[in-house]
């Protein structure tokens, strides 16, 4: 690689956060390393330092308290996906780690690397933003708790300071009466990045009607995002065949109101539709 | 790049690990990648750097039982690690199972693919005995083969996994 640094392991939690208030604006945070590598090779990321988290023991754990669930940072795809609380807990969102890259990028990569990456394109974070998620930011003696949604700010780019470091994703478990769904459309199954991707969560009434749905879209705009405008429209609905393809329609209209009309458009927006559709039928006709 | 550092910021590290299950150490630049060390510095030269990028799978070496892409891990990631390259497939000439099997089934052409591909096969079988295909499909859905083909190699892992829980089953009657 056409690069050097200076590799730091530090050996706790506040260590690493000390390091961060000293040298945080030259230094690279190193998790999996799946982005990170890519972008010492290309010559896009040239650090002083590389601070190595991926052993700090703090933040590889999974805790479940009363109404919410925190997912320590550094805990790769592949440990969650085998992880049973997640599983039940998070379906949609284990369906979308288990289709991040190949086993061995999931071997490693992490949930704290996909968000601080801020792809549009990233596979986990829709599944996320249906989970209302917030994301634990550290730095020396603070803690920031932030909306997923409010982290991400345009493609590549997030509010994380030089000296912040994730440590952790809080998501809100739903009631078993939701189902949920995750889809993507990309150009092959593995190692493929997502053109479009969506992830459905969605709960009837006792008389069949929507009581609550949340749809969160990715790739098709400068960030992933909830379209709840679109969700609200839906609720006390009932969920047939014809208000599905009608659904799929609104949403991908309401996406390009948003992002305006693009050179991608003309093959986006029956995309959206479509797996729009797809995600619906999913979740409501079993 | 980076001018202004003083020297000793960029001094070589020293770091240890387990390799094919003999216990080494090794001075490193503290940028150099797994892959690099493995090849350069022990002369291993099984595990190929096909893309670089993580694409290919030419490079995987599996690390604490896992599989992972040599080419995104720095070297220095390897400290205090269990690492296992397709060198230490074989024992005393004898070839694995997973060996035998991708020569006897046709999952060798090139073979450019085929170290990383043992090494994919290789961490699956330890995790579970008898993969199904969707399984085996899965754990091989980062190595790329663009000459001997998906099927046989497919085929060679599950033969292998067969062949292989059938001594087992052999060796605990015989005992
Ligand atoms: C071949 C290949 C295929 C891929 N396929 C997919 C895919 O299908 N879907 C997908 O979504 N992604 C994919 N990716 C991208 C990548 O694997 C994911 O974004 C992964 O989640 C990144 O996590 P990591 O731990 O490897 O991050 P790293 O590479 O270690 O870090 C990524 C970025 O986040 C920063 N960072 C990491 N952890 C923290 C933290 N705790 N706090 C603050 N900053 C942090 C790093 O400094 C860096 O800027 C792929 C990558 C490759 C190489
Ligand atoms: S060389 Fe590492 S994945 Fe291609
Ligand atoms: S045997 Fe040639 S690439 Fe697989």
């Amino acid at each position: 690689m056409r690069i050097n640094f200076k590799y730091l392991r530090p050996h706790s939690l506040n260590e690493c956060l000390a390091v961060l208030a000293t040298h945080g604006d030259e230094s690279a945070i190193l998790a999996g390393g799946t982005d990170l590598m890519i972008s010492f090779r290309s010559g896009s990321r040239t650090p002083r330092f590389v601070l190595d988290i991926s052993r700090l023991s703090e933040i590889r754990s999974v805790e479940q308290h009363a109404e919410v669930i925190k997912i320590g940072a550094i805990l790769t795809y592949s440990e969650l996906i085998a992880h049973p609380l997640i599983v039940k807990t998070f379906p949609a969102l284990s369906a979308a780690m288990s289709c991040v890259g190949s086993l061995q990028i999931r071997n490693v990569g992490t949930l704290g690397g996909n968000i601080a990456n801020s792809s549009p394109a990233a596979d986990s974070i829709p599944p996320m933003m249906i989970h209302d998620a917030q994301v634990m930011i550290q730095k020396v003696n603070s803690v920031r708790i932030e909306k997923l949604e409010r982290l991400i700010v345009a493609p590549y780019s997030n509010t994380l300071e030089p000296d912040e470091l994730i440590t952790g994703i809080i998501l809100k478990p739903v009631e078993t009466a939701y189902k949920q769904s995750y889809r993507r459309i990309a150009r092959r199954k593995s190692l493929s990045i997502a053109r479009v991707n969506m992830a459905v969560s969605a709960k009837l009434d006792a008389e069949g009607l929507i009581e609550d749905v949340r749809i969160s879209v990715g790739s098709v705009a400068p960030t992933p995002l909830r379209i709840k405008k679109v969700e609200d429209s839906l609720i006390g609905l009932k969920p047939e065949s014809k208000f599905i393809k009608e659904t799929g329609e609104l949403v991908a209209r309401h996406i390009v109101d948003l992002v305006g009309v693009r050179h991608s458009t003309e093959y986006k927006r029956p995309a959206i539709a479509g797996l729009v559709i797809k995600c619906l039928e999913d979740v409501f006709i079993d | 790049m980076n001018q202004e550092i003083p020297q000793d910021e960029l001094a070589d590290l020293e770091i240890s690990f387990t390799l094919n299950g003999s216990q080494v150490r090794v001075s490193i630049k503290p940028w150099e990648t797994a892959l690099d060390t493995i090849r350069n510095k022990f002369g291993l030269t099984g595990a190929k750097e096909g893309c670089g990028i993580g694409e290919c799978g030419a490079c995987t070496i599996v690390m604490d039982g896992k599989a992972v892409n040599g080419c995104l891990v720095l070297a220095a990631q390897l400290d205090g690690r269990t690492v296992e390259t397709v060198e230490g497939l074989s024992s005393n000439g004898t070839l694995d199972y997973l060996q035998k099997a991708f020569l006897d089934k046709g999952g060798v052409q090139c073979g450019f693919c085929t170290p990383g591909m043992l090494m994919s096969a290789k961490a699956l079988l330890d995790e579970c005995d008898q993969p199904s295909k969707d399984r085996i499909t899965n754990a091989l859905s980062g190595n790329l083969c663009r000459c001997a083909g998906y099927v046989q190699i497919i085929d060679a892992v599950e033969d292998a996994a067969l062949i292989k829980s059938k001594d087992a089953e052999n060796q605990a009657v015989n005992r």
